[in-house]
């Protein structure tokens, strides 16, 4: 079996000694009991609450160097930026890639030797549990200090290193071999502290605790360096802090002659690991949201050749409430690469992106800039006004299919002639309706859609308890007997069953047009029985999509429901109303608005080059004949766009489009 | 029983046209005729060719069309009118849309059913 590599950091050589700890020091547990401290990176924070009363003790002095290390406020959390830092700058941390990935202080690991020639080698788990109490418990007490000294992991090296495995803290067996090494890991800070146990007696043994493999050494070295680095980061930032204006202004680092001279410009990936750092460091300078606020307000990155945000995307982080962002200089072409911030600057006001590739004047760039930074009020310093903001917000509301107004081709008027006469009649004279337009082969069905999409603020559906025994849904009936019953034909049996109807009362077609969207068609090939109607030998299929005001009787219940009826006409019998209706299909769904097809400018998908030249034929062609958009964009489609044509056409057609073609209806 | 074999022409049918719809839509172009005419919200087209056309380039990938009715009656010349509601999913957006759909179907010399008139309507508001 190989031996096992001496891992470092969070590589988990052996089981913790958790259990064993808490069952022999009670007083531990209550300085843990304190509320547990959680910082940004989910990390939990091993100083919390303790650092203000740790200084009143001696400052710690590196043993590298030999010097005191910086004290005063910034001991306690000089300790975690350092990690930071060392982390950052060393080379180390493959971590550098995912700054959510749990960052502890990189473990030291010490050897202990000792425990096998102690009187505690003879307890049931070797003595191990005693060992670790007895080092931490010697290690606080020698540091005299507040927060106990832990160790982390526990790795038993059984014969000698050449030939260890990695032991279970709890058996008895594997303990009882001959040069038990005890490999331990804890924090720097409390490394420092075992290793003064060396020479230590413990049970009758003398113990010899050493940093073997130089991993004290080497942590003592890191933090040295990120010491310095972070006193020299700290300069250039207050350099670059402009107080008056409270701007930070980090623009040009690669011409920083102190970055340069600290040589961690030469790569990409050192620039972006020392920007992380200046963030920790603000952090550390502001430690509030509201000292944040306070004292920056603008942040220039200009002129650093950022590709991507992804790049410096901690800024998002350290300062959310930013209001200025200068950030002109870059190489950002797409949207796509300032996503990494996208909704993180709740408050951002400004973004100035010249001098970048991306395209600011494009639409849907702009609309993609303003669903990220919702405040955003000022771009490239052109003001954008509330309306302008509404614009492109309507530009990126899904809209997979536009809906535009109806088709409404009617022949002489009878379409929309058949409409308004319908309708007034259905509410007031439904027998007179059947005796004008129905005959005997007229063909009459219902059918109810309970599922329907509603919106959220839409009444609650009506009851159907009307309608169901009457509904021909074919996907719910199907025996061919039920769904003959249900399907009526001749004016007598749709009599019997309209009369059985609620009563109703639609909107004014000429009224309300913008509650209904209608559609008609001209149907070829049907028989004309008299051969002498507005119409000829053509039918219609009229589609019409609308709500109506209803009142139960039987259940005194008033209240709005959306239908939908589709009609083919024919022409009608000799001696009789020259059209008649041939099919008549009512379906009914719970109230909910139809879109106003009428005001639906405003949000419509934003147009294509070529869209946008339609809009602009419609609109001129509405201004110069009047008619309606809906009715100016058919024109205009029927001829193939040509504007000449679509007015040529209006003139020949004009004398037979419906009244409510025309804006001033 | 022949009053009810539109209504099941028209159940098979409406079957066919969605399952078709949501999978390849390209496949539709057997149910339109050169004087079919299709009313896509406000546009019309006329012709299979276009029809298709028109459908294909629907700016969605992804659609799903769930039936809540279907009702049909026979009308002039054997031709049977199918009125359709349901609910429309079109790719990751959650919100379903209701629409309705209304064909004419016409018969073929052969006796073939095919589509005249096809209007759809988004109806939400």
């Amino acid at each position: 079996m190989a031996p096992p590599t001496r891992g470092r950091g969070g590589q988990s050589r052996g089981s913790t000694t958790s259990a064993p700890r808490k069952s022999t020091r009670g007083g531990i547990q209550k300085t843990r009991s304190r509320p547990i401290r959680v910082d940004r990176d989910g990390d939990l924070d091993m100083d919390a609450g303790s650092g203000a009363r740790r200084s009143n003790r001696p400052p710690p002095t590196d043993p590298g160097t030999g010097r005191p290390q910086r004290q005063g406020a910034t001991t306690r959390s000089t300790t975690k930026i350092q990690q930071v830092i060392s982390r950052h700058l060393s080379g180390e941390g493959t971590d550098m890639v995912s700054k959510r990935k749990p960052q502890g202080g990189p473990l030291v690991w010490l050897e202990v030797k000792g425990l096998k020639e102690s009187k505690a080698a003879s307890n049931p788990d070797g003595g191990l549990r005693d060992l670790l109490a007895f080092l931490e418990r010697k290690a606080t007490g020698v540091a005299s200090r507040i927060r106990p000294v832990v160790v982390k992991k526990v790795c038993l090296a059984i014969g000698d290193a050449q030939g260890s495995h990695i032991g279970v803290p709890n058996g008895p067996s594997s303990l009882n071999r001959q040069g038990a090494v005890v490999q331990i890991a804890s924090s720097k800070e409390d490394a420092e502290e075992i290793i003064k146990l060396n020479n230590f007696s413990f049970a009758g043994a003398k113990l010899e605790i050493s940093d073997s493999d130089g991993s004290l050494a080497q942590a003592n070295a890191a933090s040295a360096q990120a010491q310095d680095v972070k006193s020299k980061l700290t300069d250039v930032l207050s350099q670059r802090y402009m107080t008056d204006t409270k701007l930070l202004k980090l623009d040009a680092l690669s011409q920083d002659q102190a970055l340069v001279a600290m040589g961690i410009l030469e790569s990409k990936d050192r620039v972006e690991k020392m920007f992380r750092v200046m963030m920790k460091i603000c952090d550390e300078l502001f430690k509030t949201a509201k000292d944040k606020i306070d004292n920056i307000q603008s942040i220039s990155l200009a002129n650093n050749g950022i590709e991507n945000a992804t790049q410096v995307e901690e800024l998002a982080d350290t300062f959310p409430d930013l209001v200025h962002l200068e950030f002109s200089g870059n190489q950002i072409s797409t949207v796509a690469q300032l996503a990494a911030w996208k909704g993180k600057f709740r408050k951002l006001e400004t973004l100035h992106l010249n001098g970048n590739p991306i395209p600011v004047a494009d639409l849907k760039t702009r609309a993609a800039l303003v669903e990220y930074f919702p405040k955003l009020r000022d771009l490239n310093g052109e003001q954008l006004t509330p309306e302008h903001i509404e614009q492109l917000r309507a530009a990126t509301r899904p809209a997979p299919i536009p809906q535009h107004g109806p088709d409404f081709r009617d022949a002489n008027g009878i379409g929309e002639t058949f409409l308004v006469d319908f309708f007034a009649a259905f509410d007031a004279d439904r027998h007179g309706l059947l005796a004008k337009y129905y005959d005997e082969e007229s063909q009459f069905s219902l059918a109810v859609d309970t599922n329907s999409i509603r919106n959220k603020d839409a009444p609650p559906p009506l009851s159907w308890s009307t309608y169901i025994p009457k509904s021909r849904n074919l996907t719910r009936i199907t025996t061919p007997g039920a769904r003959a019953a249900r399907l009526l034909t001749g004016r007598e049996s749709i009599f019997k069953i309209w009369s059985e109807l609620p009563a109703t009362q639609h909107p004014n077609i000429k009224e309300d047009i913008s509650k209904y969207i209608m559609d008609c068609h001209l149907l070829s090939g049907l028989a004309d029985p008299s051969g002498s109607t507005g119409i000829g030998h053509d039918g219609m299929i009229i589609s019409v999509h609308g709500q109506f005001e209803e009142y139960d009787a039987a259940s005194s219940q008033r209240g709005l429901r959306s239908f939908s009826r589709s009609f083919v006409l024919g022409p009608g019998r000799p001696g009789n109303n020259p059209i008649r209706v041939v099919s008549d299909m009512l379906l009914l769904r719970a109230y909910n608005p139809l879109p106003n097809i009428f005001a639906a400018g405003t949000a419509q998908p934003e147009p294509s080059d070529d869209q946008a030249l339609r809009q602009a034929k419609i609109a001129e062609l509405s201004k110069q004949t009047n008619m309606i958009p809906a009715y100016s964009e058919m024109c205009l489609s029927e001829v193939g766009w040509d504007f000449d044509q679509a007015v040529a056409k209006f003139h020949e057609t004009k004398a037979v489009l419906p009244a409510n073609a025309f804006a001033s209806v | 029983m022949a009053a009810n074999d539109f209504s099941e022409i028209a159940r098979q049918f409406v079957e066919f046209y969605y399952n078709q719809f949501d999978s390849d839509r390209k496949g539709l172009a057997s149910l339109y005729r050169e004087q079919s005419m299709l009313t896509f919200e406000s546009g019309s087209v006329l012709g299979a060719g276009p029809i298709v056309e028109k459908l294909s380039s629907l700016p969605f990938e992804k659609v799903k069309h769930q039936v809540s009715t279907l009702d049909s009656q026979p009308t002039v010349e054997g031709g049977i009118l199918i009125l359709i509601t349901g609910a429309l999913l079109v790719d990751e957006e959650q919100r379903p849309m209701n629409f309705t759909q209304a064909f004419q179907l016409m018969r073929d010399p052969s006796g073939g059913y095919f589509v005249f008139n096809d209007i759809f309507k988004l109806i939400f508001g």
